[in-house]
């Protein structure tokens, strides 16, 4: 039974403290990956000014939850760990935090892409970007999607 | 009276500039005739549906895309889904 960690965090975290944190738990797996994000301060050539990340309580956080425990079922992960942002971000901020935990390599890499995947596409959340030209909501891009039929899970 | 909470997110909560409509529900009626009703109320809200694929979720469970008879009773609560994006 894998140990899964699902967090919304509403202001500023340190994500290298979380990974850190991540590691000296989980010191027997042997493989530890984590992907990190954070907001960038160019988009389609204007600066960013924040991204506004919209939430449902009664659902994000357990639909995280379910997509972790899919994940869990199908590599032999000891760990895997998500930390994503709700509210205004600033360029520069965190935005997402996922590890595995496994003592496999390759589980580790696909269990940490995949559970991204998720995230991106399919997680009950809204992201809107402000720019200094305008704001838009940013919806998945077709490579977004692409990546995330690879794994046959969450729905088409 | 008693209503029904339609939560509206993203580009719907924008367009209504609202985050939440107390919608009057009577009786038991199949989602996608409230879904109906309410764009003929709000017209911002229809056009936004119109141009993209907006799933529902009713007390937190979501439906399937094809849905069209799973009821929302009085005291429920009806989101509006549109494309979602994190990471």
């Amino acid at each position: 039974m894998a140990d899964i960690r699902i967090t919304l965090a509403h202001t500023d975290f340190d994500a290298s403290a979380a990974w850190s944190a991540f590691q000296a738990a989980w010191p027997q797996s042997g493989g530890h990956v984590a992907f990190s994000g954070r907001v960038r301060g160019e988009a389609h050539g204007a600066r960013v000014l924040r991204l506004e990340i919209d939430h449902y309580p009664r659902m994000t956080e357990e639909g995280m939850r379910d997509a972790a425990e899919a994940v869990a079922a199908r590599w032999p992960v000891d760990a895997l760990l998500v930390v994503h942002r709700v509210g205004a971000v600033l360029p520069g901020e965190a935005i997402v935090l996922a590890a595995a935990a496994s003592s496999h390599r390759r589980a580790a890499f696909e269990a940490c892409d995949c559970i991204m995947d998720y995230l991106k596409s399919r997680a009950i959340l809204w992201k809107r970007e402000v720019t200094e030209t305008g704001a838009r909501w940013v919806e998945p891009r077709a490579e977004d999607l692409h990546d995330l039929d690879r794994w046959g899970m969450f729905g088409g | 009276m008693p209503m029904l909470t339609i939560l509206l997110f993203g580009r719907l909560r924008d367009q209504a500039e609202r985050g939440r409509i107390d919608w009057p529900l009577e009786a038991p009626r199949a989602v996608a005739d409230i879904v109906e009703a309410l764009k003929i109320d709000w017209p911002g809200l229809a056009a936004a549906m119109a141009a993209t694929r907006v799933r529902w979720a009713l007390n937190g469970a979501m439906l399937a895309e094809d849905d069209a008879h799973t009821e929302a009773k009085p005291g429920d609560e009806l989101a509006l889904l549109p494309p979602v994006s994190g990471g």
